[in-house]
C-alpha cells in the first residue's frame, strides 16, 4: 500500500504523537522555566519609564510587570517536540507499511 | 476577600500578587501615595487591556488555572479605568445561561423533552447553597457549567446514543474544564471510571478506545497550554493540604451534617421525605421490573453514575479541603441532576401503577412536569424561593425608584471625589478589610497602624503631604473617636467610621 495512504489512514495515531509529544515537550518547556530566576524590570521598562501615568504602568521602571516574566519556553518545546512526535510518527508507518505490505504478500 | 483577589489577579499589570508586600516599594510623600497605584491592581488600564500574558503569569504563581481570569479580563478590558461588579456577574451569569442550555438539552436527552428540563433548573434556583456561588466573584459557576457538560456528553455514552459531535465535545469540554479548576479532574476522574466501567462491562472496546482517545486529546491540549498544573499539584508552592486530617467518626458525623444543611438546605424532615420518595420509586419499579426495556435500565444506570460520581467527588474533596461550600461546586451539579431525576422518574413509576385508574392522564408530559416541580418547591422550601423573590422584588424597587442600592459607606468615593484618604489599619491584610476598591478611587492614599494612631492620633506631622486636593476622609476602626470639631462622622459600618476632615489645615 502507498506510504502516504498510510500516513493518511493512521492520522489519528499521528494526531495522538504529536499531541502526546508537545505535551511532554511543553511540561519540560515549563519545567526548564521554573528553574530558571526571576526577570524583574526589563530595559524595555526603564525605556519606557517616561511614559508612566500615560501609555505605561505608574510603576513602570520600579517593578517588574507581570507580562514581562513570561518566558514561554513551554510553547518553544511543545512546538519541537510535536514535530519529534510527527517524526516518530513517519518511522513507525515506514514499518508498519513493511508490515503491511509483506502480509499482503503471504495473503 | 477572593472576590476581591479574582480582580486582582485578572487586572493586576505588575509581577506581585499581594499589595502588602510591596506597599512600602511604592514611592511617597510622608507616606502618601498616589492611589491610582491601587487601583491598577484591580481595573484594566488602557494600557493593558486585552493583556492575557499577565493574567497567565499570576496564575502561574497563584494555585488556580487562568481561563476564569482571562474571561474577567476580557471583560474589564472592555470598561477600562473602572471597576464594576458586573465584570464578574457577566462571567456567572453566561456560566449559568450556558448550564441552564445545557440542563434542557441534557432532560431531552433522558425523557425525550426539553420541558423536562425546567425541572432541574427550578432546583438549581431554589438551592440556597448554589444561590451563593452564582453570585460569588470565583470561577465555580463556569465549573458548574463544565461539570453540567460533561455530564450531558455522558448521558450519551451510557444511554448508548453517543453521536460524533459527542466525542468532539468532549476533547472541548476536558480542555476548557480543566483550565477553569483542578477539581474538574476529580469529578471528571470519577464520571470517567464508571463509564469506563460500564464500557467494559459491555465488552464495547470500540467505544472505550474512542473514548480514552478523545479524554487523552482533551489532557494533552490542556497541558500543553497550561503544563503548570504539575508544578502546582506536585510541588504545591502555597501549602494546600497540608493538615488533612484522617477520617473518624466525628467527622462522618459532620460530613453527613454538611451534606443535610448544604444539599437541603436546614431540616431533616426534607431528607426523610426525600428517601421516601426513594422508596416509592423502588416499589413501584420493582412491580414491573421485568417489563424494564434497555433504555431504560440505562437511564437508571446514568443515574448510578451521578450517584457514584458525586458521593466519590464529595468523599474526596472533603477529606482534602473539609466542609468548603465552594469546593463542593461539582456534588451540587450532579445532586441537582441526580434529584430531578429521582422526582420525574417516581412520578413517572407512580402513574404507571396499575391500580392508578387516570395514569394514562398522570403519564402525560405536563403533568410529570407540574408534579415534579411541587416536588422541587417542598423539598427545598417554598419559604425560600419566597424570600429570595422577595429581595429581588426590593432591589427592582430601588431601581424604579432610583433609590441606590449600596449604603452610602461603600460610595464615599462618590461623595468625595478628588478627596485624599487616610485609613487606620487595626491589622495588616492584603486587601485593607475589604475597602481596596473605595481607597483606588481616590487621590492620594495614606495608611497608618492602630498602635501609631493611639500613640499621637492624626497630628500635622501625619497630614504634611496630604492636604492637596479637595479634601480629606479618614477610615477608622469604631473603638476610636476623633475629636467633633476636625472629624464630622460621614457614614459607619460593621467595624469602621469614614470622617470628613473638616479642620482649618486645607485653608
Amino acid at each position: 500500500m502507498n506510504y502516504f495512504v498510510v500516513l493518511r489512514k493512521q492520522a489519528y495515531l499521528g494526531v495522538l504523537m504529536i499531541m502526546v509529544c508537545a505535551c511532554l515537550g511543553s511540561i519540560r518547556g515549563a519545567w526548564k522555566e521554573n528553574q530558571e530566576g526571576y526577570i524583574g524590570v526589563t530595559q524595555e521598562d526603564l525605556e519606557r519609564m517616561g511614559e508612566a501615568g500615560v501609555s505605561a504602568p505608574k510603576m513602570i521602571g520600579v517593578m517588574g510587570l507581570a507580562a514581562e516574566q513570561n518566558r514561554w519556553y513551554h510553547f518553544g518545546y511543545a512546538y519541537h517536540y510535536a514535530w519529534r512526535g510527527f517524526v516518530c510518527y513517519c518511522v513507525l508507518m515506514v514499518f508498519y507499511c513493511l508490515f503491511y505490505h509483506r502480509k499482503g504478500k503471504r495473503e | 476577600m477572593d472576590g476581591i483577589f479574582s480582580y486582582m489577579l485578572a487586572n493586576n499589570p505588575y509581577d506581585h500578587l499581594f499589595l502588602d508586600g510591596k506597599y512600602h516599594e511604592f514611592p511617597n510623600d510622608n507616606g502618601w501615595i498616589d492611589a491610582h497605584i491601587l487601583k491598577e491592581h484591580y481595573a484594566a488600564q488602557d494600557y493593558d487591556r486585552f493583556d492575557y500574558a499577565a493574567v497567565y503569569n499570576h496564575q502561574r504563581y497563584d494555585v488556580h488555572p487562568p481561563l476564569y481570569y482571562a474571561a474577567v479580563h476580557t471583560l474589564s478590558s472592555l470598561t477600562p479605568g473602572t471597576y464594576s461588579n458586573l465584570h464578574t456577574m457577566l462571567v456567572n451569569l453566561l456560566g449559568l445561561f450556558l448550564a441552564d442550555i445545557v440542563l434542557l438539552r441534557l432532560f431531552k436527552r433522558l425523557y425525550g423533552g426539553s420541558g423536562y428540563g425546567i425541572v432541574p433548573i427550578m432546583v438549581l434556583m431554589s438551592m440556597g447553597t448554589m444561590r451563593f456561588i452564582l453570585t460569588w466573584a470565583r470561577m465555580y459557576t463556569l465549573l458548574f457549567f463544565f461539570c453540567i457538560w460533561y455530564l450531558l456528553i455522558h448521558a450519551g455514552f451510557i444511554m448508548r446514543e453517543q453521536k460524533k459531535t459527542d466525542y468532539v465535545q468532549m476533547v472541548l469540554c476536558i480542555f476548557l474544564g480543566t483550565l477553569t479548576h483542578y477539581y474538574f479532574y476529580v469529578f471528571a476522574a470519577a464520571v470517567t471510571l464508571f463509564t469506563i466501567a460500564d464500557m467494559i462491562r459491555t465488552k464495547s472496546a470500540r467505544e472505550l478506545l474512542r473514548y480514552l482517545y478523545c479524554g487523552i486529546m482533551g489532557l494533552t491540549a490542556s497541558w500543553i497550554v497550561y503544563p503548570w498544573v504539575f508544578f502546582h499539584i506536585f510541588e504545591n508552592p502555597q501549602n494546600k493540604h497540608t493538615d488533612i486530617e484522617g477520617w473518624s467518626v466525628e467527622r462522618v458525623t459532620v460530613c453527613l451534617a454538611y451534606l443535610r444543611d448544604r444539599l437541603l438546605g436546614d431540616g431533616t424532615w426534607k431528607w426523610v421525605l426525600l428517601v421516601g420518595l426513594w422508596c416509592v420509586w423502588l416499589f413501584a419499579r420493582k412491580k414491573k421490573r421485568e417489563m424494564a426495556g434497555e433504555r431504560e435500565r440505562r437511564h437508571l444506570l446514568f443515574r448510578r453514575l451521578l450517584f457514584v460520581s458525586g458521593l466519590l467527588y464529595y468523599v474526596t474533596i472533603y477529606t482534602l479541603d473539609g466542609g468548603v461550600i465552594y469546593y463542593h461546586t461539582l456534588l451540587y451539579a450532579a445532586f441537582i441532576v441526580w434529584v430531578s431525576m429521582l422526582l420525574l422518574d417516581t412520578i413517572s413509576q407512580i402513574g404507571r401503577l396499575p391500580a392508578l385508574s387516570c395514569r394514562k392522564q398522570w403519564n402525560r408530559y405536563a403533568a410529570g412536569i407540574a408534579a415534579a416541580l411541587v416536588g422541587v418547591w417542598v423539598l427545598f422550601s417554598g419559604a425560600e424561593i419566597e424570600r429570595y423573590l422577595d429581595r429581588a422584588g426590593s432591589v427592582l424597587h430601588a431601581i424604579r425608584e432610583e433609590e441606590p442600592i449600596i449604603s452610602d459607606f461603600w460610595r464615599a468615593p462618590d461623595f468625595f471625589p478628588n478627596y485624599n484618604c487616610l485609613y487606620v489599619e487595626t491589622e495588616q491584610d492584603p486587601f485593607f478589610h475589604n475597602f481596596l476598591f473605595s481607597f483606588g478611587e481616590y487621590r492620594l492614599f495614606k495608611k497608618m497602624s492602630a498602635e501609631e494612631y493611639e500613640l499621637h492620633g492624626i497630628g500635622r506631622k501625619e497630614l504634611s503631604g496630604g492636604l492637596e486636593g479637595e479634601g480629606l476622609v479618614v477610615y477608622l476602626p469604631k473603638k476610636y473617636e476623633p475629636n467633633e470639631e476636625d472629624y464630622k462622622l460621614f457614614a459607619k459600618d460593621g467595624d469602621y467610621r469614614i470622617y470628613e476632615y473638616v479642620g482649618g489645615m486645607f485653608e
